[in-house]
């Protein structure tokens, strides 16, 4: 290293980066924990692990909300940073994983499958995500994207019975490696470049004007195409659908919300802390250097553009001939990180705050959407085509109201948290003067709620035509249903606190270390 | 005389080798091995910096990419042990069950 | 600057011509008159009992898996080892640093020994 003069200070990296190690701790922790209870209490394995887990998950959130929110810090040798930001991302990801643990149970019951190791690889994902997003090193960032991705390839082949399951894992896992090797290159090249792979190094040596040459542009690129792999953009979407339809329901709600939100929070960190400063390095207003490297704009926006159409477009369209209610859901998805492309791509203060709202009542909705879908189901693959839904309405009340709720906040309607979210990415659009691509957008969301509300339509005014059967409800369940259902509704009526809270976070981004 | 610059060329064209194979083939393991050739071509471009700059931090990064890209076979071959027991190949043109 | 390097060049090209003339000499100068009886492996010994390009038994897998991550998580430990005395004015940190990164290793070896990944049947 070309300085050594770090100080091994545990206290300091506690203090930090406290969450981190608590969920490294518990992670190691519940593995032998799981050796024990495999042994001695093989029936409520499942049951216990889950408990724990969720109890490890809400000590790391009140470790982040109540020491790391007020901090702005950089630790580790400059690998790791708690600042608003990252902090904020980092408690969706946790909440994504609380809910989706508390899902699991009843998931993992339903489906005979009660293996502890489902949550110690599920604490690991969650670990690696939040690695991510606080991390302020391109090399770290790799290795917790590796991290991350890794526990969520096993996730997703966790049906071990299941032709779906493996052949999803194996595409995710192919598709994902070609992405982080980009990752990589890009990384190695900037190494070459500027002769560090810190963020803030990287931006006071680029801001000098190096940035003219086109291998940084290359470099940028294939940085940027590395995490497009893994936000699920429209060229880069081709794992998307496959994995999400194959891997196991409550899964597919994490990775749609926690790898999406690490994935994204990590993309504006990049992209605001290095390659386009709002401010300037040190807070102070240096002007020259701030209009260097905005100038970088120029070349990242109109890619931006043309990804966040492509992705609005198609994942709408090829989302309306579904006959897979989970596959739909894929498409939607992907959709969606058109919407949240569109506010990077505004690159103001709202949209940025319109991304953090929107990534946070999109994993309310879509882990509920995907609870629902599992009880449904009764065991996976069960009853997931649209024809399964049929006359649902009135057989099961509670269960399909609050699937059309959650529907409902996914197209975007009024008194959801949904339309929230989109109402502010798209006016930080036009206030940038992106008229036209907030219009597409606008319309996509049309198509969107064409087949979001054709679910219900089917649920509700059609008769069954076959006997499906939902498995039995377990309370864990019912308490994440219940929040996401609150959530939606609450943060839909009364946006002003979440919103306050996520430009708080966001303007955190304007000092940078 | 070899050059920095050869070395960067020289592991650009590894590197789209492994892109191409990765692209083109048909076997998932020459698949697996074509990502291990773009890894180690960023390995090779990153000593070659490293010597350049006189600058250890990147043959560091080249033991943590060691390390991670063999958790990522271990975990790549798992699956696909896992995917082969019901399909009896490793033709990734027989991985069709999923598909829209 | 290449004066150490152009003799095994040489040798190389040398050796590789050899090979090259011993098998093209035979291949252009040799008759060649194949019948089923002379393809087989031996040609005047035993009959193959089986193919000899068996599958492997899938227990193989596993193992080269678990030995993969472990020999090579020893990449990591190395270069503090070479450089452990120049490191030693860090004190008990760094020793501590290596028994943290063990100890996990450690934790994960535990785990696959109870869940019998590496016993044979």
């Amino acid at each position: 290293m070309s300085e050594v003069g770090f100080v091994f200070s545990l206290s300091r990296l506690w203090h930090v980066a406290g969450g981190q190690v608590i969920l490294i701790l518990a992670g190691l922790a519940l593995i032998f924990v799981d050796i024990w209870l495999s042994t001695k209490h093989k029936a409520n394995e499942g049951t216990i692990m889950g408990w724990l887990t969720i109890f490890a998950l809400m000590a790391t959130l009140g470790h982040l909300v109540f020491r790391e929110w007020s901090l702005h810090d950089i630790v580790f040798m400059g690998v790791f940073s708690a600042e608003k930001f990252s902090v904020f991302v980092s408690c969706i990801v946790l909440m994504a994983g609380i809910l989706a643990s508390l899902m699991s149970i009843g998931y993992l019951r339903n489906n005979g499958l009660a293996r502890g190791e489902y949550f110690i690889l599920l604490i690991f994902a969650v670990y690696g995500t939040i690695a991510l997003v606080q991390s302020v090193d391109l090399l770290m960032m790799f290795i917790a994207l590796e991290v991350m991705s890794l526990a969520i390839y096993i996730l997703a082949a966790f049906l071990k019975g299941d032709q779906k399951s493996q052949e999803g894992a194996l595409k995710y896992f192919l598709l994902g490696s070609f992405g982080s090797a980009f990752f990589l290159f890009g990384l190695a090249l900037l190494f070459g470049l500027t002769g560090s792979v810190n963020l803030t190094v990287l931006a006071k040596t680029l801001s000098v004007g190096i940035f003219e040459q086109p291998a940084v542009l290359v470099a940028l690129g294939m940085i940027m195409a590395g995490l497009f792999f893994k936000m699920a953009l429209v060229p880069f979407h081709m794992w998307t659908p496959d994995v999400y339809e194959g891997s196991p329901a409550v899964i597919t709600g994490f990775m749609a919300t926690a790898v999406k939100a690490g994935a994204f929070g990590v993309f504006v960190k990049l992209l605001f802390v290095t390659f386009t400063p709002i401010l300037s390095l040190s807070g102070q207003p240096e002007f020259f250097t701030t209009v260097n490297l905005a100038s970088l704009g120029a070349y990242w926006k109109p890619v931006l553009w043309w990804l966040a159409l492509l992705t609005m477009f198609f994942g709408n369209l090829i989302a309306v001939s579904q006959e897979n209610v989970k596959r739909m859901l894929a498409y939607s998805s992907v959709a969606h990180a058109g919407y949240m492309a569109l506010g990077i791509l505004a690159a103001n203060a709202e949209g940025r705050m319109g991304v953090l709202f929107y990534l946070f009542s999109y994993t309310l909705m879509n882990l509920g959407a995907f609870g629902v879908l599992y009880i449904l189901d009764g065991k996976e693959r069960g009853a997931q085509t649209l024809e399964d839904y049929r006359g649902l309405g009135f057989k099961y009340p509670t269960l399909s109201f609050l699937m059309s709720l959650f529907l409902v906040a996914m197209a975007g309607l009024p008194p959801t948290a949904g339309f929230i979210g989109k109402f502010y990415v798209f006016s930080a659009a036009i206030k940038e003067g992106y008229l036209l691509l907030a219009a597409l957008g606008v319309l996509t969301s049309v198509i969107g709620a064409y087949y979001y509300l054709r679910v219900i339509y089917m649920m509700y005014m059609k008769d069954a035509v076959r006997e499906i059967t939902p498995g039995p409800v377990a309370a864990p369940t019912v308490i994440a249903l219940v929040i996401t259902a609150l959530g939606i509704i609450y943060f839909g009526i009364l946006p002003e606190g979440l919103a306050r809270i996520a430009t708080i976070a966001q303007q955190s981004l304007a000092f940078v270390f | 005389m070899v050059t920095l610059t050869h070395y960067v060329v020289l592991s650009s064209i590894l590197f789209g080798l492994g892109a191409i194979g990765f692209l083109t083939r048909r076997n998932a393991m020459i698949l697996f091995m074509s990502v291990e050739l773009m890894l180690n071509a960023v390995n090779l471009m990153l000593v070659a910096f490293s010597e350049f700059r006189a600058d250890m931090a990147g043959q560091v990064m080249v033991i943590f990419i060691y390390a991670v890209a063999a958790a990522e076979v271990a975990v790549g071959l798992a699956i696909l042990i896992g995917l082969f027991r019901h399909v009896r190949s490793v033709d990734i043109n027989k991985f069709n069950v999923l598909k829209w | 600057m290449m004066s150490g390097f152009e003799t095994i060049v040489m040798y190389l090209g040398m050796s590789l011509f050899v090979i090259l003339a011993m098998l093209g000499i035979s291949a252009m100068l040799g008759p060649f008159r194949p019948k089923p009886r002379k393809r087989t492996t031996y040609e005047c010994g035993v009959p193959l009992i089986h193919p000899g390009q068996k599958r492997y038994e899938i227990k193989y897998y596993l193992v080269a898996v678990l030995f993969l991550v472990f020999d090579l998580e020893t990449v990591l430990i190395y270069p503090l080892a070479v450089r452990y005395r120049a490191l030693a004015h860090y004190g008990w940190g760094i020793f501590f640093e290596v028994f943290i990164f063990v100890a996990v290793l450690l934790a994960g070896l535990i785990y696959a020994i109870k869940k019998r990944a590496i016993e044979w049947d």
